[in-house]
């Protein structure tokens, strides 16, 4: 599913935290979405998933140009800290299919796909009380994925985990993305991460898009200056 | 001394032997507070939910009102139930006044506002957080409620608890609209008061001691709820 973002303004407290004119996903295209702390990239992934309103603008989604009450089930969104239900990490990955009323037989099929391939199939009956925050996110991620959805948006999942759980996640998005074309936007200000995941890549600063472009041209040779700063390292604000 | 032993040998036959006038104002308080904390958590629960998780305006007003609600005296609430369904009052043609229908309504007026208030406090910080992850999940709206109240049983089961609690320990707002009427308005608490004030000791240990003995389950079942 692609994503087109037009003209888009969002304020808390009369301060502007995203001002973009135009921003383009391509459909079935692994996106990583760049920046520093306040740069607005969380706001603009929930204003994809409908969880904020914009003040102006708007965002569309698919070939149609849909607005995101029809496409609300084809989409779903990791949070840094994901919640996770009180209660055991099966019903947690099945909660999302349950909600969108997929049959029992697909459900457990996926279910127990998803705990495999991200190593949760010795804790599928565990309290998620009980685990790690590797493994919890590693629950999040499968709940997610589960839903089989048409643009996946991920909101820094991989932060402050363990090296391990950051290989097994990233192994199975880049699996997940090239067997399913899924869009997938994903939101980092690790470079190193960025330049490992991303097809295109984009940084933002101050709520305004400062470059994008495929990945190769923007790692290699960034046009803008304040993209090199950051990429090289250097605190940009 | 002699007096209360007497008063406590009398009880316990009285509670041994089955007194009918006994088992009935037990089974009416019960019933009346289980019927009124039903009601009470079908408004109070997505109230509290509401109020807690949604900015809207005069919200801070709102919340003052609840918390202050939360300890309105007894007798109040039963002079407005009183005053609203006596004969000349604006609901006096429903002629429910001393009945145990106006009981209801008195307990309801007192238990709403404790269970908003608590459901209100546990979903205050991480409610939206439960709420977007439902949402972005594909939860439809009445998926989010249940939700809400699954993730937050133990405050919303101890909100429920409080609440019982409250109905069945109240004395003075169901005198007033109940009447103390033996055999059809006449609660434990309201028994107690007029036993005593007749000198039957007896009895009114006997309910005394069955009102302690329903304390005692209440509190181990809240604290069941609450995994102490």
């Amino acid at each position: 599913m692609r994503v087109q973002v037009l003209d888009l303004i969002k304020e808390y407290d009369g301060v502007r935290v995203v001002d973009i004119e135009g921003l383009f996903f391509e459909e079935g295209r692994f996106h990583v979405l760049m920046g520093p702390n306040g740069s607005g990239k969380s706001t603009l992934l929930e204003i994809i998933a409908g969880l904020t309103k914009p003040e102006v603008g708007r965002v569309l989604y698919g070939d149609r140009q849909n607005d995101f009450a029809s496409v609300r089930k084809r989409i779903t969104l990791v949070m840094q800290r994901s919640y996770l239900f009180n209660t055991s990490v099966y019903n947690n990955i099945a909660s999302g299919m349950n909600y969108r009323g997929i049959n029992k037989s697909i459900l457990r099929e996926r279910v127990l796909k998803w705990a495999e391939a991200l190593d949760l199939n010795l804790l599928l009956y565990r309290n998620v009380k009980t685990l790690s925050g590797g493994e919890r996110q590693r629950v999040a991620l499968a709940r997610a994925l589960a839903l089989e959805p048409d643009l996946l948006l991920l909101d820094e999942s991989t932060a402050n985990l363990d090296p391990e759980s950051i290989i097994i996640i990233e192994k199975v998005l880049k699996d997940f993305q090239r067997e399913s074309g899924t869009t997938i936007i994903f939101v980092t200000h690790n470079v190193f991460q960025a330049k490992r995941l991303a097809e295109s890549a984009c940084l933002l600063m101050k709520g305004s898009v400062i470059e994008e472009g495929e990945s190769k041209e923007f790692f290699n040779n960034p046009h803008s200056e304040l993209t090199r700063g950051f990429l090289g390292g250097e605190i940009v604000y | 001394m002699e007096n209360i032993l007497q008063g406590f040998q009398g009880a316990l036959s009285l509670i041994f032997s089955g007194n009918r006038e006994v088992y009935s104002i037990i089974g009416l308080s019960l019933s009346v507070s289980f019927i009124s904390v039903v009601i009470s958590m079908v408004i109070s629960v997505p109230a509290g939910i509401v109020i807690g998780m949604k900015e809207f305006p005069l919200r801070k007003a709102v919340i003052m009102i609840i918390n202050t609600l939360m300890g309105l005296p007894p007798v109040i609430a039963g002079l407005f139930v009183y005053l609203f369904l006596s004969r000349s009052g604006p609901l006096g043609y429903l002629g429910i006044l001393h009945s145990p229908k106006a009981m209801i309504i008195a307990q309801v007026l007192l238990i709403v506002p404790i269970i908003t208030g608590i459901t209100m406090a546990a979903v205050k910080d991480r409610g939206t957080l439960v709420k977007n992850t439902a949402y972005t999940l594909g939860a439809e709206r009445m998926q989010m409620l249940w939700i809400l109240i699954k993730e937050f049983r133990t405050s919303i089961g101890s909100s429920l608890i409080a609440g019982y609690g409250r109905a069945i320990s109240e004395v003075g707002a169901v005198m007033l609209v109940g009447g103390n009427i033996k055999g059809y308005t006449r609660v434990m608490t309201t028994a107690i008061v007029l036993e005593t004030n007749m000198g039957n000791f007896d009895q009114a240990i006997a309910i005394g001691i069955v009102l302690l003995i329903l304390f005692f389950l209440i509190n181990i079942i809240l604290q069941r709820v609450q995994g102490a």
